[in-house]
């Protein structure tokens, strides 16, 4: 009986380290942890690349102050699932620059996994992606935001985007005449 | 609450992703408010944007029999006595010569502007003047074989003559 119990402590220690090995624990700005694999990490954020290579990993979780945890479970949930089908974000960023990566278009589990989100959420995500330097996941969420202001007039974009016009009635109108042809609805 | 606004750079990332052969959703974006304006607006932007989509933001081509194609949601804005590119005699041909950029400021509304005769040999819409050679009335203006892309990118005309237009 007491071997079992001291076997068993041994094994939980075994796990546990094993956990600290493949796994990184993130904390959100308002305290929750999530656990992502180390790897997964690595390939798809530069910024958790560095910290993991620093050494500046904390195992009772790092603290990613400006990320909310909805936000931090999306980063989490797109890494944990979709990280063997994405390629490295250390390979991509060194061997093309962020300027001239060309663009992929997004796949269908990307699309579904963005459609899903909230109109809040998905900007939160997009912070998220650009905090982490996460190149693929902010590429496929500016996508996204792109494909929702298709075809909308600025009355409409600002609408969804909870933008102050701050252009005169008169400067519109001038630039409305000027440029009558870009208007569709004219 | 209202959903919050994004950093600059970040808008410049969704922008940068607006399809190029819609380039009126690009100016759309400028209209939103004087800081997209801005964005949109800088050099940084247009260089990036070309290199993103490896191609300008395009509103057509203009091909040697055909007319205007248009590539995008741009619908020209010509009367139909106009309808043949530049067939018509000088004035007419200077003033509807299809420029890349943008009209001026005060110039017609349309981009392509409707033969104006006191236009003196000047294109209204992208500023090229054809210079002291005053054109002829058997000029013609010619298309550039085989496309010539028309651009919203505000690229800055020659000032130099067109080399396209060029007297019969």
């Amino acid at each position: 009986m007491e071997v079992d119990k001291g076997k068993g402590e041994a094994e939980e220690t075994r796990k546990v380290a094993e956990a600290d090995r493949d796994t990184v624990t993130l904390k959100s700005s308002d305290g929750k942890l999530f656990e992502v694999s180390k790897e997964a990490a690595a390939r798809l954020s530069t910024v958790l690349a560095g910290m993991i290579a620093g050494g500046s990993i904390d195992d009772n979780g790092t603290d990613l102050k400006q990320i909310g945890s909805e936000a931090l479970e999306n980063v989490v949930d797109y890494c944990n699932k979709h990280a063997n089908s994405i390629p490295s974000a250390a390979l991509i960023s060194s061997s093309i620059s962020f300027n001239t990566a060309p663009f992929k278009e997004p796949e269908e589990w990307e699309r579904k996994f963005v459609d899903r989100l909230s109109h809040d959420a998905l900007f939160d995500l997009v912070e998220a992606a650009n905090f982490l330097g996460m190149e693929r996941l902010l590429d496929v969420t500016c996508h996204k935001i792109s494909e929702m202001m298709k075809g909308k007039s600025p009355d409409q974009i600002r609408e969804v985007f909870n933008i102050k016009n701050d252009y005169t009635k008169e400067e519109l109108e001038e630039i409305r005449q000027e440029l009558a042809w870009a208007f569709y609805d004219d | 609450m209202p959903p919050p606004q994004l950093l600059d750079e970040l808008v410049e990332e969704v922008l940068i992703r607006f399809p190029p052969d819609d380039p009126a959703s690009l100016l759309h974006a400028a209209l939103v408010c004087k800081r997209w304006s801005r964005l949109v607006s800088a050099r940084r932007f247009r260089t990036r944007f070309r290199s993103f989509h490896r191609a300008a933001p395009t509103l057509g081509a203009i091909v040697n029999n055909g007319g205007f194609v248009s590539m995008s949601s741009f619908r020209r804005q010509v009367p139909a006595a106009t309808d043949r590119w530049c067939s018509t005699p000088a004035t007419a041909a200077s003033s509807s010569t299809a420029c890349a950029a943008g009209p001026r400021r005060g110039s017609q509304p349309s981009l392509f502007g409707t033969p104006s005769p006191a236009s003196g040999g000047s294109c209204p819409g992208c500023r090229i003047s054809t210079g002291a050679r005053a054109p002829t009335p058997t000029s013609r203006c010619y298309a550039p074989p085989p496309v010539a892309t028309t651009s919203t990118a505000a690229m800055a005309p020659s000032s130099s003559s067109p080399w396209w237009l060029t007297t019969a």
